[in-house]
């Protein structure tokens, strides 16, 4: 009898976490489905409480403690609405969290993430099509044309930025004095900046004790050569989508580099500092925010100064971004979408400048902006130049590749013209898969 | 002569590998109290040219930490003790008890230890969200969050582990067939005789699994990432919380060496605290009276 009730319990037990199991595997195509029904009939939930999940790239308490207090005014303000934040470290961490949501079914409602993740989400399905939202959106008109570019993919928008992180070219004004140059006016031709690099460079001997231009040996992402090829009209890829690494343009970038770089670099790895912060060089390209600490150390104050990228012809600079975008599995976009508004209202946009020295994403506030801070016209000039990372499928791919092949032009001094065939051979060699 | 040679080549060589474990330690401390200046410079500075206390406390008021450590330390605790005492009594059944299956099911919990844990990150996610009646969950499991953002959520792939079963069973089989009989003899039931007899005599294989089980769950990073909320801080713990002395163009090596000195700290003396059980439990296998 005993025997027979624990057979009982143990089968119903079995058969309850059988059940469990299955319902676990289950979810995810569960809630697909209703995203696609629940997409365009939204008004039903608006009535009842929402509760939207927010989670954005970085967690840096500084940025972290802003996001908090815009959802904690936005949660005053909108009855019904509750977004709760959440937030992952920058790289694998943020990756881990989303893959590990969306396959559990998950996903997040808002997601805050850079402009590598556009492709590889939008065709995962993790990131929703905004284009009726935005073209709707009061700021439509006033986003910058470079920024807004960073969120559309195959013609559509799906993310909208939030922070932009522009690389600047940096100069040292002090050691442009004491090489008789003008701090006034920095170089703004590649002639100039390798006129500039050679006077500014300081010598012990044979050995380089400051760097007249600091250029990095290998580097997370290679971003600095990126500059240079935008700089003589060479793009990520052309207008069918396609790779277009081997260009004559990059050539004569590799090139341009090759000519003065071993004269007048102090070159660094990815595990080292930019010589330029420990003041060990005179000009760099460098991430805005990195650049932060070096401007408020009273050591060097007034002593560096910014200016958009010396270019061979084409006004153009890398910029970084960071996008709001409603996840695919979203069931109140325009909950959502609300709270994306919210954050990006001229408001919002001049607040994160002054809170978080964020350049802002839209045209009217650039006046503002300046009036920050001087050296503010040269972040929004360059944001307003930037051009982010690939919006492809093959991201991840061509960053491997290209910073290969950089470091092997210009540290292992192979033949530019064979690399670049090599590199775009191989890119599409993987595209091909 | 010689032998008195052979013991300060003896010394010398353990100095040597001293000096090499503590290094890092060293430079971490030296770090912790540098400014961000010196750190710039570019050279190795072991002694800071001015003695920056304020890195921790700007790095412990960086966010709750006093949260952090507790939610580190109530998770690695419960989960260690709890996961010592589900161990040893699994190991226990497949090492002394005769039932059908027991083979197969042995191989089951071996090929636990065969895939890794990137493997069983999602399907152990979707097990803890769609638990039955847990979070807001219905009896089909759906409906809520389960077990996500909780404390339970966070120790639970802590609270079984193959290999802790492994190393108990291993344990166990070595004991003699008598022991069971003379308990058995004396009227004990099989828990009873795993308690009041075999549990007390595994204090060797308890005091190494629960250093293995502690270090593992205190340093776990993927695990509470995907399972907690960070931005309510609720349940965060302080591996996930170090990753925040970071944005998008500097990492705040000084304040980041200041936290891991404080929860490296807090390791140090549960070890320091326990460590003479740990000796004396690993010791207590080794010595026949």
């Amino acid at each position: 009898m005993v025997r027979n009730m624990k057979k009982t319990i143990s089968l119903i037990l079995a058969f309850l976490m059988l059940i469990a199991l299955f319902t676990g595997c289950s979810t995810e195509p569960e809630k697909k489905e209703e995203t696609k029904t629940e997409s365009t009939a939204t008004t039903d939930t608006a009535a009842s409480d929402v509760t939207l999940k927010f989670i954005r790239i970085g967690n840096d308490a500084a940025e972290g403690d802003y996001w908090k207090g815009l959802i904690d005014s936005f949660n005053k303000a909108n009855d019904g609405i509750t977004v709760e934040y959440d937030e992952a470290a920058i790289g694998e961490a943020m990756e881990t969290k989303l893959n590990t949501a969306f396959a559990a079914g998950l996903g997040q409602d808002i997601i805050g993430h850079g402009i590598m993740s556009v492709a590889a989400r939008v065709e995962a399905g993790h990131y929703m099509d905004i284009s009726s939202y935005f073209n709707k959106w009061e700021g439509k008109e006033d986003i910058m044309p470079s920024v807004l570019a960073n969120g559309t993919y195959n013609g559509k928008t799906y993310g909208l930025a939030y922070s932009t992180t522009p690389f600047v070219f940096a100069y040292r004004t002090d050691l442009f004095e004491k090489a008789g140059l003008d701090p006034n006016t920095p170089p703004t031709t590649w002639d100039e900046l390798k006129e500039y690099a050679i006077k500014l460079t300081e010598k012990d001997g044979e050995k380089i004790t400051v760097a007249g231009f600091a250029f990095p040996m290998t580097s997370g992402n290679f971003v600095e050569f990126d500059i240079f090829a935008f700089g003589n009209g060479s793009l990520y890829y052309d207008d069918e989508g396609n790779p277009t690494i081997d260009t004559p343009e990059k050539a004569e970038a590799f090139e341009f580099l090759q000519s003065f770089l071993p004269d007048v670099n102090l070159p660094y790895n990815s595990n080292e500092v930019n010589p330029f912060l420990n003041g060990n060089a005179a000009m760099t390209l460098i991430n805005n925010v990195a650049l932060t600490p070096m401007l408020n150390n009273e050591e060097y104050k007034g002593k560096v100064a910014i200016a958009t990228p010396p270019t061979n012809g084409t006004d153009a600079d890398f910029c970084g971004c960071n996008m709001l975008f409603i996840g695919g599995n979203c069931k109140n976009p325009d909950e959502a979408f609300s709270f994306i508004e919210t954050a990006l209202t001229k408001k919002e946009v001049l607040n994160r400048a002054k809170v978080l020295a964020i350049p802002v994403t839209r045209s009217s506030q650039v006046d503002a902006f300046i009036e920050l801070d001087p050296m503010n016209e040269v972040r929004a000039r360059c944001v307003e130049i930037g051009i982010g990372m690939p919006r492809t499928t093959w991201a991840a791919s061509f960053q491997k590749i290209r910073n290969e092949m950089v470091q092997q032009v210009l540290y292992s001094k192979a033949g530019a013209a064979e690399a670049l065939a090599s590199a775009q051979s191989q890119l599409e060699a993987e595209i091909a898969g | 002569m010689r032998q008195k040679l052979w013991k300060y080549v003896g010394n010398i060589v353990l100095a040597l590998g001293v000096i090499v474990t503590a290094f890092p330690f060293i430079v971490m401390l030296s770090v912790s109290l540098q400014s961000m200046n010196e750190i710039y410079s570019g050279e190795l500075i072991l002694i800071p040219r001015t003695w920056q206390f304020k890195n921790y406390h700007d790095a412990m008021t960086n966010g709750n930490w006093a949260r952090y450590i507790l939610n580190s330390i109530y998770v690695t605790g419960t989960a260690t003790v709890v996961s010592l005492f589900v161990n040893a009594m699994t190991g226990y059944v497949f090492a002394r008890i005769r039932f059908p299956f027991r083979k197969a099911l042995f191989i089951l919990v071996l090929v636990g230890m065969m895939v890794p844990p990137q493997v069983t990150l999602v399907p152990l996610f979707v097990l803890v969200k769609n638990f039955p009646l847990a979070g807001g969950n219905n009896i089909l499991g759906s409906g809520g969050t389960g077990f996500v953002d909780t404390y339970f959520g966070l120790m639970l792939p802590f609270l079984a582990g193959s290999f802790g079963v492994f190393m108990c069973r291993q344990f166990y089989v070595m004991f003699p067939k008598e022991l069971d009989e003379a308990a058995k003899i004396d009227g004990c039931s099989r828990f009873r005789a795993f308690i009041s007899i075999f549990l007390p005599l595994s204090k060797a294989v308890l005091a190494s699994l629960a250093v293995l089980k502690f270090i593992g769950a205190w340093n776990e990073y993927t695990w509470p990432l995907v399972m907690t909320n960070t931005g309510s801080g609720r349940v965060t713990t302080v591996q996930l919380a170090l990753t925040s002395f970071r944005n998008e163009g500097e990492i705040f090596w000084n304040q980041l060496m200041a936290a891991t000195i404080v929860t490296t700290s807090v390791v140090f003396v549960v070890f320091l605290t326990m460590q003479k059980y740990f000796v004396a439990g690993i010791l207590a296998g080794s010595i026949k009276e």
